[in-house]
């Protein structure tokens, strides 16, 4: 670390980052987000004293509480929770249930209401909560693909590398499925398989007006149809490519790093982000410009690109004077991204 | 009474005599990691704290274990198949709620992990799927909220579940 430009060594990183790094929030307004109307504080507390016995589980000692709700789906531990004050600070003093109620409340809300919440433990979910990398590509990801609870970075979803999704809504039908009951020749469909139920909304910066669809993964869908309709069929079913499919079944994550205990974000560079709005247009300098403003980094990796990166280094230069230049120069970084002038809708599907 | 050969005998906290074969007994690393400790067991093995039903109950399940293979890696496709039991350990688990919760805890103190488990997967069983109301109902557990707190689960529910 000490090795490159001496002069931003003693920094603290935090003020290089908060001067030359931007979160892309467009990103974040691109996948499934449910905002908060309020910040529920009463999902993260304890409760008061209990005044009730837990009955017959009263004798279990809490670490054997713990095994049990770590075996429960997610959606059963926030019943479960809602028993009693007892069961309540059960579930609050589960580590993995603590930290995501408290670093991850936009996650935690989004996979209750898309009922992928019983599919997956507490466990699962902060297991990824603490996973850094893209299951895909391996760089840092700030987003988890709920279909399969896997951490993923926006550009892997957006580009259809994620394992690959259908809308059970979404079905046409040719001549060899002259039946709409299609689907239902699959038994239990719904109940057998990982169903995220993406509510209707806005995604990819408003671009694209969505109805609400349940989105399965295509594996699933092919293990589970098999027995009922044959391989060649299930490969083939005829559902309909929806490309925006996979925004609707992310959701944003932050990451949690357990040895420091700190929660970061993805960040991009200010530096390369005002680079490329100075370039040419056209220029292989603007083509070069664009990938790198595109990077989304971890603060360490950001602080690595920072030492390699002249643009960053001119906007902390220059921040002695002022702090927010970068915002000042760029309503890109301002914003946090692109968002179109005035939200247009290109079509409803 | 000493124990003769690959016979081994437990005694109950209240006291009362039970054989076992030793590969049975040995399920529990408890057990295990003594008799490997002592070399030959000679004499009666005191188990404090687990009563002869429930005692019983224990080596009955390591019986019928006896020979699964070592606790495996369970990492396949862990979604929603966590709580699946087989069809024998669904039988043995049939008893009422006290015994089974003994007999979790004589699995934890015991170490027999694979006990632990059925029992543990048994319990969730009993909670999942189900209302806070329904919870109430099969552990008979009081609903201690006050009306504000009631309020605050109400809140809950609108934020995870509404549009």
């Amino acid at each position: 670390m000490a090795s490159n430009p001496p002069s931003f060594d003693g920094i603290p990183e935090e003020n290089i980052i908060r001067v030359t790094s931007y979160h892309r929030r467009d990103l974040d307004h691109a996948v499934l987000l449910i905002e908060h109307k309020q910040i529920l504080g009463s999902i993260r507390q304890p409760s008061r004293d209990p005044l009730a016995s837990l009955g017959p589980l009263q004798v279990l000692p809490a670490e054997l509480l713990h095994e049990v709700c770590f075996l429960l789906d997610i959606q059963s531990l926030f019943r479960f929770r809602q028993v009693s004050r007892g069961t309540r600070n059960v579930v609050s003093s589960i580590r993995a249930y603590q930290k995501t109620a408290e670093h991850a409340p936009h996650t935690l809300r989004a996979i209750l209401h898309t009922k992928i919440a019983s599919w997956f433990t507490i466990r699962d979910l902060f297991q990824v909560l603490h996973t850094r990398d893209c299951s895909c590509c391996g760089a840092f990801g700030g987003f988890i693909f709920l279909p399969t609870f896997l951490r993923c970075c926006f550009w892997c979803v957006k580009e259809g590398k994620m394992p690959a999704v259908v809308s059970l809504d979404d079905v046409s039908y040719d001549n060899r499925w002259k039946s709409p009951d299609f689907l239902n020749s699959i038994p239990n469909l719904l109940d057998s398989i990982p169903t995220v139920r993406a509510k209707h909304g806005f995604y990819e910066r408003c671009q694209i007006g969505a109805r609400a669809r349940r989105i399965v993964t295509m594996d699933d869908f092919i293990r589970l149809s098999e027995p009922w309709i044959g391989k060649k069929a299930a490969r083939k079913a005829p559902f309909k490519e929806l490309e925006f499919l996979p925004l609707m079944a992310t959701t944003t994550l932050p990451h949690l790093d357990l040895a420091s205990g700190k929660i970061q974000n993805v960040v991009s560079c200010s530096g390369c982000r005002l680079r490329l709005e100075q370039a040419p247009k056209e220029s292989t300098e603007e083509i070069d410009a664009r990938t790198l403003s595109e990077k989304c980094y971890s603060h360490d990796e950001f602080i690595a690109h920072f030492r390699q990166c002249h643009e960053a280094q001119k906007v902390w230069s220059l921040s002695r004077t002022d702090v927010d230049i970068a915002a000042k120069k760029s309503d890109f970084v301002r914003q946090g991204g692109y968002y179109p002038p005035r939200p247009i809708m290109r079509k409803t599907y | 009474m000493a124990a003769a050969g690959n016979l081994l005998t437990f005694v109950s906290a209240d006291n009362v005599h039970i054989e076992v074969e030793r590969d049975v007994a040995e399920r529990s690393l408890l057990i295990k990691n003594m008799l490997e400790d002592l070399g030959e067991a000679t004499e009666d093995i005191p188990i404090p704290n687990v009563n002869e039903p429930v005692l019983r109950k224990v080596i009955e399940w390591c019986r019928h274990h006896k020979n699964d293979p070592p606790a495996s890696t369970e990492d396949e496709d862990s979604r929603r198949k966590t709580t699946d039991i087989d069809e024998w350990d669904q039988k043995f688990t049939q008893v009422d709620q006290e015994m089974l919760f003994e007999i979790i805890l004589a699995a934890n103190y015991l170490d027999i992990k694979g006990l632990l488990d059925v029992g543990c997967k048994t319990v969730a069983n009993m909670i999942k799927g189900k209302s806070p109301e329904e919870i109430r109902k099969t552990f008979n557990i009081q609903n201690d909220f006050t009306p504000e707190e009631e309020d605050q689960i109400r809140r809950e529910n609108e934020w995870a579940e509404d549009r």
